[in-house]
């Protein structure tokens, strides 16, 4: 059973002066997905001054409003039920990043659409080119180069990150070590943490010695913890805070320590006079997320009418009601409101703004609005005083997707230089390709591992030449709808044909994968020093570790030691090990120094490696970004430089760095190419 | 938050009007002037109050361009002519030059109010807000506390920041002394530098090694002189502008209040009584749209400062009066 609609915000009194019939103004059912109550916030002042003017404007429809507590229902069952109703034409929310995600996922099967403004970068990559969501900020991708650009502005170079578990957290930890090392900063490390264990997590960061540490705390008394914990552990740089930070109970709980506290947070377009506005109507500045609600409202609202007019659904209407840019701010007032409705009865599209920003749209990628505005704060006296505006520079790329899409700066130079290693004549080629994770969540290694299996077989490889090692639990998984069928990309070619297992990742352990590497035992991979292996390894990492199945990990010693000893009994001519992982440079990096050996890398040693397309349908992500650039790149050239590969890969890989290592103990990446890992094994 | 909630009381508490179909203001600000923190954001706040205070109903318009802004105008021009009484404000003295070429004709049920030009425009309302007794008064308390002051400006040319200049030298400088004061601007191009911040910063990392007070006149680029003055307390201090800026530093001594919701109110509640808004004039400190506040940790320090207070704003109204029959 649902948990009852909470009741109704105060509606507004009517205006004396409107004689209108009400009967005759069609009622735009709303849902709205929100906390009750949570630090202070009240929706009904927002709620209350859109439905006024939207009325006043109209003259045709009125949102009607029916409320949910996002703390305090089954959230998942509201969801379901809410994407399903017919009379539902929209939902806002959530306000939790978690519960955004939720909300989104229900709301995607029934294509409802849906507004919010907690946008992680995992739901804008998620959902984001479906049609139904409609994001009014920026993902925290961009509040996370903001910090880290701030923090370079104090002109300092080391920087850590201290960020919650969990899904706010996630994007600043995905994204922070990427984004210091493209704004010329040196990331000293990056912790995540727990309620449990901030003290500990936050000691390993201060011992790296950053000049300034970014905070991403998840709650008010998080905040409170890191500044009493940073003063008692003796930390002398500066805290540079997230915008949970930016709250009137982070100066309750401090006190007189909440002097100096500062941080960005994402706000209003100052320009628009939302702010101002609402301050000289309710007497107090307005609370994050308010602007952006009397945005969506104001939209949807618009889009009914639009939709009714041409005949077409509301996503359509949004789509195409949000291309029409304006320039002129402020056209969220009643007046202006007016005279869009107006345009739009007469069946125009006209251009409009918002209370939020200007609502540039970019709705031919995801559909995210472009440059959210943030302030950097500072909490002076008791009062958070905004120091500076600030949106992500309009010399980036203008699509949404562009957070991302960063034109990266720091390439690894390599020499055209010969390291005077001479390698016999190649005689065999030899594959290993490992699948590290297990269970449905982590389908993206599975299938990227089955790609690159099938690759190799279309390109001179045979099953005797090819060690395979998977857990192979994804054909016939409960959650799959197609058995028998593994996929990469939604269309694509099934992967899980004619595949011969070698190992089952769950009977070995990462000492047993060592012994096949080094060719003993029973191991099938039987070289010599006139052949060359090659290694595809997709999986999670860690720092210094790459993760097997679900409880144990190679280390960086251990797979250093193992390939020093292949190498020192001469079971390969040559190796390249393509690693697909988070961190997986950390690992990469103790391997350095053994001839014959190559790394690449989907990330450098202080990064994660993102994944890379999300099916609704399967509730997954599917394959891995750096991965499916790669098989994109040596299905097109077999025949590609080492040097070009890692060019397009660094280029094209989003979110990290793909990264080289080793070269100087194997050759000229110019000169050496995959024609040697691929073609006849004999 | 900037203060202006406790400055701009001028709603007397009463209920909300409901905005009345006869009355329409459209108010257009230049195309940098809303989010200021300061002036154009005192100026929507206070016509917001007065909206709700008087029952009228406002629009308005932060264009992108002068030229988009000017079509506003235009288009607002054109309107058909009807029973609705119809207010156009220019918030910004931008576009003086243009209104100045093509001043409208009059019209019934028409109004245009111009904010700070220099002199009458034909058919339309003006007024200025005079500067020099209020600089003059927060020259002479500068004076009170620091020997050395230095004037920090946004350009050399501008009317309002030279005469505010003007005002705060001959109020802070005396014949004995003539060289503890200097004058720095941000840029030699006119109507530019207020928005500069980062160089305001650093120049008023120079300015603060030979001087203890900087007179702040560069709009926007402000935020750097006040960024500075709370990073390096108490070697340096300041004064606030437009509206009560203490919060944002302990090196504000005081601030020069534009009561710019004083201002509207009083034209917006003349307006709708049916008076034609055609004069112009000239406001200064005997008015009350311009007032100083000191920031309150200094009240007691200038209240046990009698004798230089006593009398001082009437000194300062007279400087003023002085300087505007020159």
């Amino acid at each position: 059973m649902l948990a009852s609609v909470c009741s109704l915000f105060a509606c507004t009194e009517s205006n004396e002066n409107e004689l209108r019939d009400d009967s005759s103004v069609e009622k735009v059912k709303i849902a709205v997905v929100l906390p009750k109550g949570q630090t202070g916030n009240s929706w009904d002042n927002v709620l209350g001054w859109v439905k006024d003017n939207i009325r006043k404007a109209s003259g045709t429809v009125e949102p009607d409003f029916e409320f949910y507590d996002e703390n305090g229902v089954d959230l998942d069952a509201v969801a379901d039920e809410l994407a399903a109703r017919e009379d539902i034409v929209a939902v806002v929310g959530c306000y939790h990043s978690a519960h955004t995600q939720t909300l989104a996922s229900k709301c995607a099967k029934q294509n409802k659409p849906m507004f919010t403004f907690s946008t992680s970068e995992e739901l804008q990559r998620a959902f984001g080119q479906r049609g139904f969501l409609w994001c009014l900020s920026e993902s925290d991708i961009t509040q996370s180069e903001l910090l880290v650009a701030k923090v370079a502005s104090y002109q300092v170079k080391r920087v850590a990150l201290l960020a919650s578990e969990g899904i706010y957290g996630q994007t600043f930890r995905d994204w922070f070590s990427f984004q210091a090392v493209e704004l010329g900063l040196e990331p000293t490390g990056s912790a995540s943490f727990s309620n449990a264990n901030l003290k500990e997590q936050l000691r390993s960061v201060i011992m790296e010695d950053p000049e300034m540490i970014v905070c991403v705390p998840s709650s008010a008394r998080q905040v409170y913890q890191i500044v009493t914990l940073a003063d008692e552990l003796g930390y002398m740089g500066r805290l540079m805070f997230s915008d949970t930070a930016y709250s009137e109970e982070v100066i309750q709980l401090l006190g007189k320590r909440s002097n100096g506290v500062e941080g960005i947070a994402g706000v209003s377009d100052p320009t628009t006079g939302f702010d101002v506005s609402y301050q000289a109507k309710f007497g107090t500045r307005p609370s994050e997320g308010e602007s952006m609600i009397y945005d969506a409202m104001m939209v949807i609202c618009y889009a009914y009418r639009y939709g009714a007019i041409h005949g077409i659904g509301m996503n359509e209407a949004i789509g195409k009601l949000l291309n029409a840019n304006s320039d002129e701010k402020g056209m969220w007032t009643e007046s202006a409101m007016q005279e869009v409705f107006a345009l739009i009865e007469q069946g125009q599209t006209p251009a409009f703004s918002g209370a939020s920003s200007n609502l540039d749209f970019s709705t031919d990628n995801y559909t995210t609005v472009l440059y959210s505005s943030y302030v950097h704060w500072m909490i002076y006296e008791g009062k958070i005083i905004h120091l500076a505006y600030d949106n992500r520079s309009e010399n980036k790329a203008s699509s949404a997707i562009a957070a991302w899409e960063w034109n990266k700066q720091f390439y690894q130079e390599f020499e055209d230089k010969d390291p005077g290693i001479t390698y016999p004549a190649l005689k065999g080629k030899w594959a290993v390709v490992v699948a590290a994770s297990t269970g449905w969540m982590n389908y993206r290694h599975q299938a990227d591992a089955l790609a690159f299996y099938q690759f190799l077989k279309e390109h001179g490889y045979d099953d005797e030449h090819i060690v395979l090692i998977m857990a192979d639990d994804l054909a016939n998984h409960p959650n799959n709808p197609h058995p028998g069928i593994v996929r990469r990309l939604p269309n694509g070619d099934n992967l899980y044909h004619d595949v011969e297992i070698d190992y089952l990742l769950s009977s070995l352990k990462p000492e047993d994968f060592q012994q096949i590497l080094l060719g003993k035992g029973n191991s099938p991979l039987d070289t010599t020093a006139e052949d060359n292996i090659l290694l595809f390894w997709s999986g999670h990492g860690t720092k210094g570790e790459w993760l097997w199945g679900e409880e144990d990990a190679l280390s960086a010693d251990r797979v250093s030691e193992t390939i020093r000893e292949m190498a020192s009994e001469h079971r390969f001519r040559k190796m390249m090990c393509i690693i697909e992982a988070c961190y997986s440079g950390s690992v990469a990096k103790h391997c350095e120094g053994i001839p014959g050996l190559l790394m690449l890398t989907a990330a450098n040693g202080e990064e994660t490696s993102k994944a890379d397309y999300y099916n609704i349908d399967l509730q997954v992500w599917m394959t891995n970004r750096f991965t499916s650039c790669l098989l994109e790149k040596i299905n097109l050239d077999p025949n590609i430089s080492l040097r070009e590969l890692y060019i397009s890969l660094f280029q094209k890989t989003l979110g990290s760095h793909v990264s080289v290592y080793n070269a100087n103990s194997y050759g000229s990446v110019y000169r050496n190419s995959m024609r040697e890992y691929l073609g006849n094994t004999h | 938050m900037i203060v202006f909630l406790c400055t701009a009381c001028s709603n007397d508490g009463g209920t909300e009007k409901d905005p009345s179909d006869q009355f329409h203001v459209d108010i257009l600000f230049s195309t940098s002037g809303l989010g200021d923190s300061g002036y154009n954001d005192a100026i929507l706040y206070g016509i917001q109050q007065a909206s709700m205070k008087h029952g009228f109903k406002v629009n308005f318009h932060q264009p992108k361009t002068m030229e988009a802004g000017w079509e506003c105008y235009r288009a607002w021009l054109n309107e058909p002519d009807d029973a609705v009484k119809k207010l156009f404000i220019f918030a910004s003295n931008d576009y003086e030059k243009q209104l100045r070429a093509n001043h409208p004709s009059t019209k019934e049920n028409r109004d245009i109010l111009f904010f700070e030009s220099d002199s009458p425009i034909e058919n339309v309302g003006s007024f200025r807000l005079n500067m020099y007794g209020a600089s003059y008064y927060i020259g002479k308390l500068a004076k009170s506390i620091v020997p050395t002051a230095a004037t920090l400006m946004a350009n050399p040319y501008d009317t309002p920041i030279t005469e505010s200049e003007e005002g705060f030298r001959a109020g802070f400088c005396s014949e004995s002394e003539p060289d503890n004061y200097d004058v720095f601007c941000l840029t030699d191009d006119k109507h530019k530098g207020y928005n500069m911040p980062d160089s305001a910063y650093r120049i008023t990392y120079k300015i603060a090694q030979t001087h203890s007070f900087v007179w702040p006149l560069a709009g926007g680029s402000n935020i750097g002189v006040f960024q500075y003055t709370r990073e390096y307390l108490p070697t340096l201090f300041t004064a606030g502008m437009d509206v009560d800026m203490s919060g944002l530093s302990f090196g504000i001594v005081c601030s020069l209040l534009k009561r710019m919701d004083l201002v509207l109110d009083d034209y917006l509640s003349r307006w709708m009584k049916g008076e034609r808004i055609t004069d112009h004039m000239v406001y200064g400190l005997d008015t009350d749209y311009i007032q100083i506040k000191i920031s309150d940790i200094y009240l007691e320090y200038f209240e046990g400062l009698s004798e230089l207070t006593t009398g001082l704003k009437e000194e300062a109204i007279e400087k003023e009066k002085q300087y505007e029959n020159k």
